[in-house]
């Protein structure tokens, strides 16, 4: 069974544009997820230079990273504004968490990651960090030496920004897999346009060729045969060539048949 | 005995007849369905755009809202404790406006905040003037809910501060429109990227499909017919299409093997006719019947026509270099992560040895390449550069420390140096004629396409899955570009080029002392090299950066350089063939990439240091798209010129070598230019350095102008 070339070239358009829009919706998706996380992350970033900034200013007038009694408030006040705030907490250079909005965390190490990340910021003064089941925002403590001495950290659900980015996917699938049909109907159609002569060129050739296979010594070519000659100049001389190689032949085979029928007749 | 014929034979061989019809005009038919699927996706693809931007703005300005809220809250609950806990009224507040001033430094969504009195008067107001804040209408505003000001720039949200439950002051809090506007901004030239690599691979495979199933099985048709006009009747068109084209490569083998029977029948019955005779005047008779067929026809020694074209190797070399540029975003990262703690040497050393050595690897296994791809044909070498390729990609993707990752980016840099050369050979293999920019414009335009396609894909996977995942799929593709290569290219190519062809020291000299070769290699491909790298990659996006551009508009602006070389490579390179003045194209083409970096000077008087950057960008990839074909039409035609002493990919090889020289000397010029005159006058010192090669470059093109196959002509 033979698959025809217009059916082949709409398969392989239906394959290659599915493939492009797919390719345009993941980079658009994941553009969107990166700014939109950019946008979540700079209100998160202010909350936390907020509190580093009341931190470093009472450290400037004494007082220790522990001893700040305020500074919980302070934290609980933007945890209860904020849904998406998991915990805010502030750990000490070695890592331990000196203030929490979850009291339970105070006395603990913070992982690995976070002081991976917070040793990584070098100059700047925020890291972040993003985690599979939360984004992490931190803002370094520096005393008025200009000293590292801890870091404050905000931890926020990525619950809103993968439930967007999720709605987001469907949305553009939906629109995608319309966009899909609806150009797969112009592709065939505008290939079968483009096609129609050439295939039917390729057609009437076939038939031609087969046509000429099964020629007669000496018989005229088909009204359609001189169509494609004039169509297809090359096609014409192959043609012309082919006959009249058809024809030598026929007429050479005749001639050795005479000359053998004469020697037959004088024996 | 197989013959594989190239494109261009294909095309000779049918001669310019033709007023019209499938076989002879078949670019025609290509062009037509490439356009139509080009112009379909596009269209699609802006629809889509557009439809998932709008979906974006519904989402992110609402998160800009938010931001004021959160600002407007905290900012409130420090001017009530000021005002309530320590009793200080809000008229004798001091140090507001700096603090207003340096939340808005840091937080550059909010555009002006204000704060009011009991009465509505200002007390204090940053970043608007008075006379626009008045414009500002909040009677109806909901508290910490946002109203748009009738000046349309920004959104005001007002945040009363109550003390007892008697507003004694209220803060506002004025969002920047004109801030969505900008990260929108981004994100559309994200979303022109994203449109742009999408286009160009899908017409990458659109191409290669298009070429595999109608243009290469059309051109062994053509050959075939054009054999058949000469009475040769003893090819077979090799085929495993079953579509109309395959259907009427059948039949014309049909024919032909029908032509051959008779043929057969004939000889059959001449041979009877004579063994019966013993007449020798009766045997000379029908001899020279057959002599009489024979003077007209033959139909012995026949050949399997296996037609083939350069364009065959661009999805195998698009797919090398995609899968090479896919690490390019975090390369440097991924190394640094491997980078042991203790090191003798720094640490940014140690960042780029291993991208050093991948390059110096390809460098010298250039020649190598080139001499294998002479001696066993450029599809082999092909193969034989997909193995180490592979190997390196997948070794990477399971490396445990910084030596194992340099062992493995080794072999790919083996891999990378024998297949860049094995692809230009091919090429060259399968150029013949007045062609031989058009041809060569394939190689540069996969090498191009690959290039703009693979960081930002490499970008994406890698933030998704991990660097180590994005090696794994370079290994897979490397390995589907050898696999490619292996099944669909033909093996017989190699059989044309004679052993004896490899580059000794007798041929180096050869090239080195042709005077054209040298002018095109030293004087026009190392400054072309030297102001990519120079200007290019190290100092543009300094410049991109210090006058404040983010990252979205570094890129975008980068693409253009790729974009403009690919975009007219398939026009210039016709030109060129046509015009046969490849060395004046050359020249203009290193002109305009070193007159284009003079747009950066501020004397020029363009006002927008973007607008120079994107003329400079502009002209560099008009530059090399004049000027890559050309040079290596150039360096084909030197091979020719040798008649067989140097084969077309060892004098390829050989440039490529000397080409490289730019190459390392670009930054090596740069830095020390940016440390005299900054960043905008080194690139200005780069292209005054690369005008100044054209003077020379174009007198060594006069004094070869009357060497023995200067001419065009001569070679074709």
């Amino acid at each position: 069974m033979t698959i025809g070339f217009s059916t082949r070239i709409a398969m392989a358009l239906a394959v290659i544009l599915s493939v492009g829009l797919g390719v345009t919706g993941i980079l658009s998706i994941q553009t969107f997820e990166r700014t939109l996380g950019e946008f979540l992350s700079t209100r998160f970033q202010f909350v936390v230079d907020d509190v580093r900034q009341r931190i470093e200013t009472q450290l400037d007038l004494g007082l220790e990273l522990s001893d700040m009694q305020n500074v919980p408030l302070i934290m609980d006040a933007y945890l209860r504004d904020d849904s998406q705030i998991l915990t805010i907490e502030v750990f000490e250079e070695t890592g331990t968490v000196v203030h929490s909005t979850d009291t339970s965390f105070v006395g603990d190490v913070v992982t690995e990651d976070w002081m991976q990340a917070w040793n990584e910021s070098g100059d700047r003064n925020n890291w972040f960090l993003f985690q599979r089941d939360a984004g992490v925002v931190g803002s370094l403590i520096r005393d008025s030496f200009d000293r590292d001495v801890g870091s404050v950290a905000l931890r926020y659900s990525r619950d809103y920004l993968d439930d967007t980015v999720r709605v987001h996917r469907s949305v553009l699938l939906g629109a995608g897999i319309v966009n899909v049909v609806i150009i797969l109907f112009l592709a065939l159609f505008g290939s079968l346009q483009v096609l129609r002569r050439p295939l039917r060129d390729l057609r009437d050739l076939n038939d031609s060729v087969r046509r000429m296979a099964a020629r007669k010594f000496g018989a005229d070519v088909d009204d359609g045969d001189s169509r494609l000659y004039d169509e297809l100049p090359e096609y014409g001389d192959f043609a012309r060539s082919v006959q009249e190689a058809q024809d030598l032949i026929s007429e050479a085979t005749a001639e050795v048949r005479r000359i053998d029928e004469e020697q037959a007749g004088r024996a | 005995m197989t013959m594989a014929t190239g494109t261009t034979e294909g095309r000779e061989a049918n001669g310019t007849g033709g007023s019209g019809g499938i076989i002879s005009r078949h670019g025609a038919v290509l062009f037509r369905i490439v356009a139509l699927s080009a112009l379909l996706l596009l269209i699609s693809q802006i629809a889509f755009a557009w439809f998932s931007l709008n979906e974006f703005e519904k989402v992110l300005r609402p998160q800009l809202e938010r931001k004021a809220e959160v600002v407007g809250r905290a900012v409130g609950n420090l001017v009530r404790y000021s005002v309530d806990d320590l009793g200080f009224p809000p008229e004798r507040l001091v140090g507001v406006d700096a603090y207003f001033t340096r939340i808005m430094h840091a937080n550059p969504d909010i555009d002006f905040m204000a704060l009011l009195d009991a009465g509505g008067g200002v007390l204090s107001l940053d970043g608007i003037s008075a006379e626009d804040f008045t414009t500002i209408d909040l009677s109806e505003a909901v508290p910490g809910a946002t109203v748009p000001s009738s000046a349309s720039e920004h959104v005001a949200a007002p945040f009363p501060i109550s003390v007892d439950g008697t507003v004694v002051a209220t803060l506002i809090v004025g969002v920047s429109l004109e801030y969505v506007s900008d990260r929108l901004s981004d994100i559309y030239l994200d979303v022109i990227t994203v449109i742009v690599v999408s286009w160009l691979v899908t017409l990458e495979f659109m191409l290669f499909f298009m070429n595999t199933k109608l243009t290469t099985p059309l051109n062994g048709i053509s050959i075939a017919l054009a054999r058949g006009q000469k009475g040769v009747f003893a090819d077979r068109v090799v085929s495993r299409a079953r579509d109309e084209v395959g259907l009427v490569t059948a039949s014309i083998n049909d024919l032909i093997h029908a032509l051959q029977q008779k043929y057969d029948d004939f000889r059959f019955e001449l041979h009877e006719v004579r063994s019966a005779q013993l007449d020798k005047a009766v045997v000379q008779r029908v001899q020279a019947v057959k002599n009489r067929v024979d003077a007209r026809l033959r139909f012995s020694g026949g050949e399997d026509i296996r037609p083939s074209s350069s364009l065959q190797i661009r999805i195998p070399l698009f797919l090398l270099m995609f899968s090479e540029e896919l690490s390019r975003p975090f390369l440097p990262i991924f190394i640094s992560r491997l980078v042991p703690a203790e090191t003798t040497v720094s640490h940014e050393f140690m960042i780029g040895f291993p991208i050093t050595l991948f390059m110096f690897v390809a460098a010298v296994l250039t020649p190598f390449g080139g001499v294998l791809s002479d001696r066993f044909g450029a599809r082999r070498v092909f193969i034989l550069g997909a193995i180490p390729a592979t190997i390196g990609y997948f070794g990477t993707f399971l490396t445990q420390g910084y030596l194992d990752f340099i062992m493995w980016r080794t072999f790919s840099g083996v891999g990378y140096g024998l297949i860049f050369i094995a692809a230009q050979a091919w090429v060259a293999e399968n150029t013949r004629g007045r062609h031989m920019a058009q041809e060569m414009s394939v190689f540069v335009g996969a090498v191009f396409v690959g290039m703009i396609c693979g960081p930002p894909f490499g970008g994406i996977i890698a933030a998704r899955l991990g660097y180590e995942a994005t090696f794994l799929l370079s290994a897979g593709l490397a390995f589907v570009s050898g696999l490619i290569v292996y099944s669909m290219l033909d093996n017989s190519m190699g059989k044309r080029v004679r052993a004896g062809t490899r580059l000794g020291i007798s041929g180096a000299r050869m090239l080195l002392l042709d005077p054209r070769f040298f002018a095109v290699t030293f004087l026009a491909a190392v400054p072309g090299k030297f102001i990519v790298t120079g200007f290019f990659f190290y100092l543009l996006p300094l410049h991109l950066n210090a006058v404040g551009n983010s990252q979205s508009v570094i890129g975008w602006l980068m693409m253009l350089y790729g974009l403009s070389t690919f975009a007219l490579l398939p026009l210039v390179s016709r030109f060129a063939d046509r015009s046969g003045q490849y060395p004046v194209l050359v020249g203009l083409g290193v002109g305009l990439t070193g007159a284009g970096c003079l747009a950066i000077l501020p004397e020029l008087g363009i006002p927008n240091p973007n607008v120079a950057a994107a003329i400079s960008i502009l002209c560099l990839g008009v530059g090399h798209a004049l000027s890559l074909p050309s040079q290596l039409a150039i360096i084909q035609q030197a091979a020719a010129r040798f008649h067989g002493a140097v084969g077309p990919a060892s004098a390829i090889s050989a440039y490529r070598v000397i080409e490289r020289l730019g190459l390392v000397m670009g930054p090596l010029v740069a830095a020390p230019l940016a440390i005299a005159f900054g960043t905008a006058g080194a690139i200005v010192g780069l292209g005054l350095i690369t005008l100044a090669f054209v003077p020379f470059y174009a007198f060594a093109m006069y004094l070869s102008r009357n060497r023995p196959g200067a001419a065009m002509g001569e070679l074709s």
